[in-house]
């Protein structure tokens, strides 16, 4: 676990000096912060203002299609290219801990972002009178936490798979866009087996409304997991191709 | 031609993986093991059987080298991995744990609720017929339904239907209506309306379902009262099709054959009699203590008068709702004798039309007045605007097909049109319309008035409320409007600060590297 840790921390600071992590920083800010004021201004205009703390949370989710990606398609894919994976791979480092390491730095830097977006519903909550829903803000947030945590653990698996950041940026846009549509496959019959793939539904239809769901979370977890696992199983196999 | 050996089982594979592919997308939309599911297979089966046949080799090579070895194993985990997850995911869908954050609860069912589908003793399930046009509503449903589910563990099932695709389930459950729930229970059903689709409604349906016992409502005949089995405008063949479809069972009842009130009347309607109902009917009535809905349209037969109604004095002596000998006429309406509700009184027949309007064409007025027994209680359902009065006239009305208003005679707006009284002692209940055409069949569909006939009945005959909900409290909440000043701090931060400390950090950290470079 030491060593998931120490990748873990290195990778989070290396965000701290990539311009690219800035970037990404302040398109979320901006966009957000855009959004945030329009929906304040022409709130303003119509004589009332939705007193909804998630207010910048469904903005925010499709900002984080884009931004994982781009977060996420250095991590592994970088390190093939710079040749430093033979390194990686004869050091006393297991597989599952380079590539848990590295998905955990993201992970962290992801929290970041999603605890400054607070601000948002923080300035909501002080013009709101008794307060804004807290509860239901803290589902948004913890349902948000659990799909970030999915999507950049299969954007670590589609890094470990490319040499080349920019084909692994597009690979895992291709795979969250058709998580994000398979729930439109589910029709108005609703297949249940299609119905529960939907990546979006798990967070929407429960999470978003203030309802914590165990087996959202238990999907989310899964998809992490498993995402992972094939993440290691990917590393691995570069030892007996 | 030469061929290619391995290129030639290259496209074999290829063919054989899409094959493949398809077909379990196909399944997963369809559920079905049709006959593109089976030409899916089979061309996938014949592909990789091809692929052999054409490079055997690379085949056996695959199978016995190292890669193999190794690969076996990865594929292996891989499948460990995925099946372990299923299974996970599996038992939690079928063991549900919520944890509603909300602040008031918003998503959570009554304590009332979960003790009734804690109790239940058959399974439930619940079909819900939308179209993809109300998908909308379908999902707002959902959640409702899912606390069901959970609370009940698992005992409340639910399913989404599209009435379209599936017409055998829509015809077999008698839905007429797109976004309808039906609650079975064995071989019962009863169907709710998608706008009456709350806790109440549902748990009130589960309650009756799981608590059977004939529910009739009797349809009194003799003096020319509606027809139900009559399909034009003017017959209720309608209503008694939507109250069957609730599970009432619909019976008539000749009281001047059988001079006796059944036993099991939940409720006795009275719709749009032509000549007086006997006092010896209306004797039985009074002791019976049954609940009486009575529509009477406007007293047309000149010489009868209204005082010869018994049941009309009936309900003015021992309810204090006096039914006026008039012609409600509306300045605004076309064709002055159709009047539409301006709005509706305080009661749970009402609350629950929501903003649906009703009209009423050749409707006659009522009057409240003060009840003589002070267990009575008198609510009037519809009123009508200040532009109404009612035409007493009604001579001068049918031989010159004109109305004026005269302040001495005519009653003016706004006038009652349907009221109830109940005695809350022995929890008897009347229900008084002016007007019996708005439950007909050419106008049962039409705004709510067919919701108003029925939400009536449910009321009358106490099947409206079989499970007393403790009502939510919601915290009203709103947004104080910032001012320009407020605004403008917004603007800064929000827009201005945040990006801007983003991208000076972004600035200093590159010309530091620039220096360290």
């Amino acid at each position: 676990m030491r060593n998931v840790w120490i990748i873990a921390r290195r990778e989070f600071r290396h965000y701290f000096v990539s311009p690219l992590a800035y970037a990404v920083l302040t398109m979320v800010f901006l966009i957000l912060g855009g959004i945030f004021f329009i929906n304040i201004y022409v709130g303003m205009q119509m004589g009332g203002i939705s007193p909804d703390g998630r207010i910048v949370i469904q903005p925010l989710v499709t900002i984080l299609l884009f931004a994982t990606p781009a977060l996420t398609m250095r991590l592994l894919a970088d390190e093939q290219r710079m040749g430093t994976m033979e390194l990686l791979l004869t050091a006393p480092v297991r597989d599952w801990e380079l590539v848990v390491g590295k998905w955990l730095g993201s992970f962290f830097f992801m929290l970041l972002i999603l605890a400054t977006t607070w601000i948002y519903p923080f300035i909501l909550d002080l013009m709101t009178d008794p307060g804004i829903d807290q509860g239901m803000l803290v589902s948004a947030y913890v349902g948000l936490t659990f799909m970030v945590a999915s999507m950049l653990a299969m954007g670590v698996l589609i890094s470990s798979l490319f040499k080349n950041q920019v084909p692994a940026f597009f690979a895992t846009l291709g795979l969250l866009l058709f998580l994000w549509i398979l729930g439109g496959f589910a029709g108005s019959g609703g297949n249940p087996v299609t119905r529960y793939l939907s990546f979006l539904g798990h967070f929407y239809d429960n999470l978003f409304r203030g309802v914590l769901h165990l087996t959202d979370l238990i999907y989310y977890l899964s998809l992490t997991i498993l995402a992972l696992f094939l993440g290691t199983q990917a590393v691995e196999a570069r030892r007996w191709r | 031609m030469k061929i290619h050996r391995g290129r030639a089982a290259l496209v074999c594979y290829i063919v054989a993986i899409v094959a493949l592919l398809a077909a379990g997308a196909w399944y997963v939309v369809n559920r079905q093991f049709d006959i593109y599911l089976q030409i899916g297979l089979g061309l996938g089966v014949i592909g990789i059987a091809a692929g052999i046949l054409f490079d055997p080799q690379r085949v056996r090579k695959a199978l016995t080298g190292r890669r193999a070895r190794y690969g076996s194993n990865a594929l292996l985990f891989t499948l460990a991995a995925i099946g372990i997850l299923v299974i996970i995911n599996f038992l939690a869908y079928n063991n549900p744990a919520r944890l509603d954050l909300t602040e008031d609860s918003l998503y959570s069912l009554s304590d009332e609720t979960i003790l009734a589908i804690s109790e239940l003793s058959q399974d439930v399930e619940i079909k819900g017929f939308f179209t993809p046009d109300l998908e909308g509503r379908q999902e707002a449903i959902r959640p409702l339904l899912d606390e069901y589910r959970i609370e009940s563990q698992g005992r409340v099932q639910y399913e989404f239907i599209d009435p379209i695709e599936n017409i055998a389930a829509t015809e077999l459950y008698g839905v007429t209506y797109d976004g309808s729930l039906v609650v079975i229970v064995g071989e019962a059903t009863e169907i709710i309306q998608y706008q009456y689709a709350e806790e109440r409604e549902i748990t009130s349906a589960i309650v009756r379902l799981t608590n059977p016992g004939e529910r009739v409502v009797y349809f009194l005949t003799g003096h020319g009262e509606r027809d139900l089995e009559d399909t034009d405008r003017t017959g209720y063949s309608q209503l008694k099709s939507v109250l069957e479809n609730k599970n009432y069972t619909v019976s008539q009842l000749n009281l001047l054959a059988e001079p006796e009130i059944p036993e099991d009347a939940l409720v006795i309607i009275i719709a749009g009699p032509s000549s007086a109902i006997t006092q010896g009917e209306v004797d039985l009535l009074r002791e019976s203590e049954v609940a009486v809905i009575y529509l009477q349209d406007p007293n047309y037969d000149l010489d009868a008068g209204n005082d010869t109604f018994p049941l009309v004095e009936y309900f003015t002596s021992s309810w204090g709702l006096v039914l006026h000998d008039d012609l409600i006429i509306d300045s605004y309406s076309l064709s002055g004798t159709t009047v539409y509700q301006f709005e509706y009184g305080d009661h749970v027949i009402t609350e629950r039309l929501h903003s649906l309007a009703s009209y009423f064409s050749d409707a006659r007025s009522l009057e409240i007045i003060a009840p003589l027994d002070s267990l009575l209680r008198q609510t009037a359902l519809v009123v009508t605007g200040s532009h109404t009065w009612g035409e007493t006239d009604l001579e001068t009305l049918i031989q010159e097909h004109a109305a004026n208003f005269n302040p001495d005679e005519d009653f003016i707006g706004p006038l009652y049109v349907a009221a109830v009284a109940e005695n809350s002692l022995n929890g008897s209940k009347v229900v008084l319309f002016g007007d019996s055409d708005f439950a007909a069949n050419g106008n049962f569909g039409e705004f709510g008035n067919g919701d108003l006939i029925i939400n009536s009945i449910d009321w009358a005959s106490g099947q409206e409320d079989l499970i007393d909900l403790t009502p939510k409290e919601y915290t009203s909440r709103y947004v104080v409007l910032p001012n320009v000043r407020t605004l403008g701090l917004i603007f800064l931060v929000s827009v201005i600060v945040i990006p801007g400390t983003v991208i000076g950090l972004g600035i200093s950290t590159w010309l530091q590297r620039r220096k360290v470079v």
